[in-house]
């Protein structure tokens, strides 16, 4: 059995019932001071949990705005317009590199094709996997508990 | 229990019993969070509207990145912490410049008004804990509740206040030794 006390971390632990080591427990069980310490935690996290909960000092329909909003043709259009703006940029830079294709050949010849293709699939690696993590947050966040 | 999407589209579509179930859903959360920010009672009611205003109003931009009531806690706990900027109310907690038990000045409590040496009702015990609490800074007593009262996970305090992993349960160690302390100072042995 130990003979040095908890540290605040490990006391803090115990007293939300985080598994202890088995040093730990025998510890606690011969120690009156580590006793008390824990015993102060536990009163602690027990009078948070049973304290009151603070009650707002108006009426839930007072909360609630006139107007609520409306995801409608205002939202809608501002993504139209970047979708549009998105597109608008994209042709300039396609007539870009057919008339400069010539100029642009040797991107895609020799050790470059292959660097570049490897570039590439990279790229889209990691987009899978952050489009992949974040669908996987979203449905763990929709999960219900 | 309507989904985090129904209730979105409901009140998207204008239905005002859906924006008063979200409202329900969340007053606690937001009510922890206001209460435990803001010590000023009047700045509490413009607040609390201040948010359920913004709610409302960005409610078209929420993505589902979280939970519903976890985004209005966040909105809660933004505007409550730019109120307490504004008001220079504010006790920065960086890293390495944190406070510590001693560095911060808590309120000394009239010992004539907290009989101690008795055993204590449920109600005295929290209103000692209530004045105790009061002395930790606004951000220590926030954490300490959503996570002892609210049963928040880490994951989901970390959501709400933005702040990193480490500094959550740094700040969270820290409110409770004080508050330990605190406690171990008011009491005595037998009351614990």
């Amino acid at each position: 059995m130990s003979n040095t006390h908890l540290t605040e971390e490990e006391l803090q632990s115990y007293a939300l019932n985080i598994p202890a080591d088995i040093e730990a427990v025998l510890h606690v069980n011969t120690c009156n001071h580590c006793q008390l310490q824990v015993r102060a935690y536990q009163m602690l996290y027990s009078q948070i949990r049973e304290s009151d909960t603070p009650a707002l000092d108006l009426a839930v329909e007072e909360l609630v705005p006139a107007y609520l909003p409306n995801m409608g043709t205002s939202e809608i259009m501002e993504y139209r317009y970047l979708y549009c703006l998105l597109f608008i940029a994209a042709l300039p830079l396609a007539a870009l590199i057919i008339v400069c294709w010539n100029m642009l050949s040797w991107l895609f010849s020799g050790i470059f094709t292959s660097a570049l293709l490897l570039l590439l699939c990279s790229l889209l690696a990691m987009g899978i996997w952050e489009l992949f993590r974040n669908h996987d947050k979203k449905i763990n966040t929709l999960k219900p508990h | 229990m309507l989904s985090d999407q129904d209730m979105i589209r409901m009140i998207m579509e204008g239905d005002r019993h859906a924006a008063i179930l979200l409202i329900q859903s969340t007053e606690k959360l937001v009510a922890h969070i206001v209460f435990k920010l803001i010590t000023e009672p009047s700045a509490r009611k413009d607040l609390t509207q201040d948010i359920y205003l913004k709610t409302f109003r960005y409610l078209p931009k929420f993505r589902f990145q979280c939970k519903l009531s976890t985004w209005v806690g966040q909105i809660s706990y933004t505007t409550c912490i730019d109120h307490l900027r504004r008001r220079k109310e504010l006790v920065t907690l960086a890293p390495g410049n944190e406070a510590t038990d001693e560095d911060i000045p808590w309120q000394e409590i009239n010992p004539e008004t907290l009989d101690v040496s008795q055993r204590l009702s449920r109600k005295e015990r929290a209103e000692i804990l209530e004045k105790l609490t009061l002395t930790l800074p606004p951000v220590y007593r926030t954490l300490i509740t959503l996570f002892h009262k609210e049963e928040l996970s880490i994951d989901e305090i970390m959501d709400i206040t933005g702040l990193p992993v480490g500094t959550v349960k740094s700040y969270l160690f820290r409110a409770r030794k004080m508050l330990k302390e605190r406690l171990l100072n008011y009491y005595s042995k037998e009351d614990l």
